[in-house]
């Protein structure tokens, strides 16, 4: 095989803060919709594709994200990997404030990365397990629309109504 | 056809689709921008913010999470957190509230008043025993048979006639049933007790993926109603109960039940009267039984012999039976199940060598035998499983070994008794 330099596609993404990306055509196919795009009309013109809906910052994290998994992907699987794959995943949600995970997820959602949607819903999980109802109203921004009845109502029918089971197996 | 298909080298060549159609097409992320506007404009009273085209970066991300993305990050939570949730916000109720799918009710107004189906919409698995008993609510005393568990006051009736004081009338029961049909068309399970076949009637007409039944207090009556849930696939139910109350289920019951469920896989039958008839019924029509369980029957003799009959069985329990069958009848006409594989015994009275050597013959085929709890076993009853295939794997649980022996090796018995 030849060592002289083959063109591998890249291509333009803009985002809404008006910034481009060029990635690697790999890369971009990792995002379900952008694949979808290509895949209906391969011989769609290379114009840069506009992403209304998704931050600068957001789209580089989840591009650095979507190159690491890729390059972990290449490699031989084995326990050792998935210990880095894991470590990887750690890491990178540790950092972030609960403002850019939820930013992170909508922008995961809209351009429908399975993987990455998946393990930042569950690092979102992790943040509000077992967590009061004030920590979980503050974490997502939301008001107590309930006024003193219906709020006892409910706690009346948590308390004395029902009982939660665990389903058998289905 | 159009000229232009036609054609394909006309300069009126379709142009490829430009991105924009395509976004367009998906309108999934459409959808969630629309949403975020629509909240945008309703929650956003402060005329600065507002402008005609809300900017993304304006609107206020922590409505926008929609509500799939929601359910996604809900269902990841342990289920002792569902009810602190339910607190949140109204809209997390009704969130929280979809995930739900199994459920024990409590308190029947709960499901009469239609609060059950509307904070909970999606329910397949609903158990209502304990929703069928008058319970006080701040009583410190709980009363456990068996099967049943309630709590009750400390002036309960001296002749036990407790549960039956305790149970809601039929009425009640049916009109519930009624709400509950209609509030969970996909209803899967559901256990209840002291319904009348009118109740069951109507969830046979409106819950068609009804797989599994417990009905507890039934009766031959009752059973009318059952045999009209087609797809049902196990069943339990509960005639009589010692001391608690006693039901009727004969083999006119047994006979309706197997005409109407033909698809019964798992059938328990716990208290039920009848006879050679009944089981031979259900043995001819629920051609795809596996698994019968038989618990504290009160079948008259001869019944053993009616086993025969479920071709397809696999696995047979008996458990808490007092008796197991007094006069099985000649050998010739006691048949033996072809394909089963398991004798599960259970907490049983075997001391009747005519009874065990009876139910061996018939268990033939089987490969395992597990003895629990069970008393009157002795050296005599491993000439019995002689009959059965040659190699039969022993278990007794309570001495926590497990034996495989072949039968026909005398000199063994004695060994093995002793384990």
């Amino acid at each position: 095989m030849s060592m002289a330099a083959v063109e591998t596609k890249k291509i333009t993404l803009r985002t809404a803060d008006n910034h481009e990306f060029e990635v690697e055509e790999a890369i971009a196919m990792e995002f379900s919709t952008i694949k979808t795009f290509f895949d209906e009309n391969p011989d769609a013109s290379e114009d840069t594709i506009p992403l209304p809906n998704v931050t600068s910052k957001c789209l580089s994290a989840i591009i650095e994200y979507c190159k690491s998994h890729l390059a972990f992907r290449a490699r031989e699987t084995s326990s050792s990997i998935d210990e880095q794959v894991r470590t990887y995943d750690e890491e990178f949600v540790k950092a972030r404030d609960n403002e850019s995970l939820k930013e992170l997820i909508l922008a995961a959602n809209y351009l429908n990365i399975k993987a990455l949607l998946d393990m930042l819903n569950q690092a979102v999980a992790d943040r509000i397990k077992n967590k009061s109802v004030e920590y979980v109203r503050r974490f997502f921004g939301l008001e107590n629309d309930y006024t003193p009845e219906e709020e006892a109502a409910i706690r009346a029918e948590n308390e004395w109504a029902f009982e939660g089971v665990d389903p058998d197996d289905d | 056809m159009s000229v232009l298909e036609e054609n394909p080298d006309s300069p009126l060549k379709k142009r490829p689709p430009s991105w924009s159609d395509i976004w367009l097409k998906n309108t999934k992320p459409l959808k969630h921008v629309v949403f975020a506007m629509q909240l945008q404009s309703l929650a956003s009273k402060d005329p600065k913010s507002q402008t005609l085209i809300p900017k993304f970066a304006n609107i206020d991300r922590t409505l926008l999470l929609p509500d799939e993305l929601l359910l996604k990050i809900l269902s990841r939570l342990p289920i002792s957190q569902r009810n602190p949730n339910s607190l949140v916000c109204k809209r997390w109720l009704n969130l929280q509230g979809r995930l739900v799918r199994s459920l024990k009710i409590l308190d029947w107004d709960f499901l009469e008043s239609g609060r059950l189906i509307t904070r909970f919409p999606n329910l397949t698995h609903v158990d209502l025993l304990n929703g069928c008993l008058f319970s006080p609510r701040n009583s410190w005393i709980l009363l456990t048979h068996r099967m049943v568990k309630m709590q009750t006051s400390s002036d309960f009736c001296s002749n036990w006639k407790l549960l039956e004081a305790s149970l809601l009338p039929v009425e009640i029961v049916d009109r519930g049933l009624q709400a509950l049909a209609n509030g969970c068309p996909n209803l899967r399970r559901l256990v209840l007790i002291n319904a009348s076949e009118l109740g069951l009637l109507t969830v046979a007409e409106e819950c068609l993926t009804l797989q599994e039944l417990e009905l507890h207090k039934c009766n031959d009556n009752v059973l009318r109603g059952i045999a009209a849930c087609e797809n049902l696939q196990i069943l339990k139910l509960v005639g009589n109960v010692d001391g608690l109350y006693s039901s009727l289920v004969s083999d006119i019951g047994l006979t309706i039940l197997a005409q109407g469920c033909k698809r019964l896989v798992k059938l328990e039958l716990s208290g039920c009267e009848g006879s050679f008839d009944g089981i031979k019924a259900i043995g001819q029509c629920c051609l795809m039984l596996e698994e019968l369980t038989i618990s504290d029957h009160r079948m008259d003799d001869g019944w053993l012999a009616a086993l025969s009959f479920c071709e397809n069985l696999k696995t047979l329990k008996l458990l808490s039976c007092k008796r197991i069958d007094l006069s099985p009848g000649p050998d010739e006409y006691l048949g033996f199940c072809p394909a089963l594989e398991r004798l599960h015994l259970q907490k049983c009275q075997l001391r009747s060598k005519k009874s065990v050597r009876a139910l061996f013959r018939v268990c033939e085929a089987v490969r395992e035998v597990v003895v629990q709890d069970c008393w009157g076993f002795d050296n005599d009853m491993f000439s019995y499983a002689s009959v059965c295939s040659p190699f039969v794997r022993l278990m007794w649980p309570e001495r926590k070994k497990k034996v495989t022996f072949c039968c026909n090796d005398e000199s063994l018995w004695p060994l093995i008794f002793k384990c």
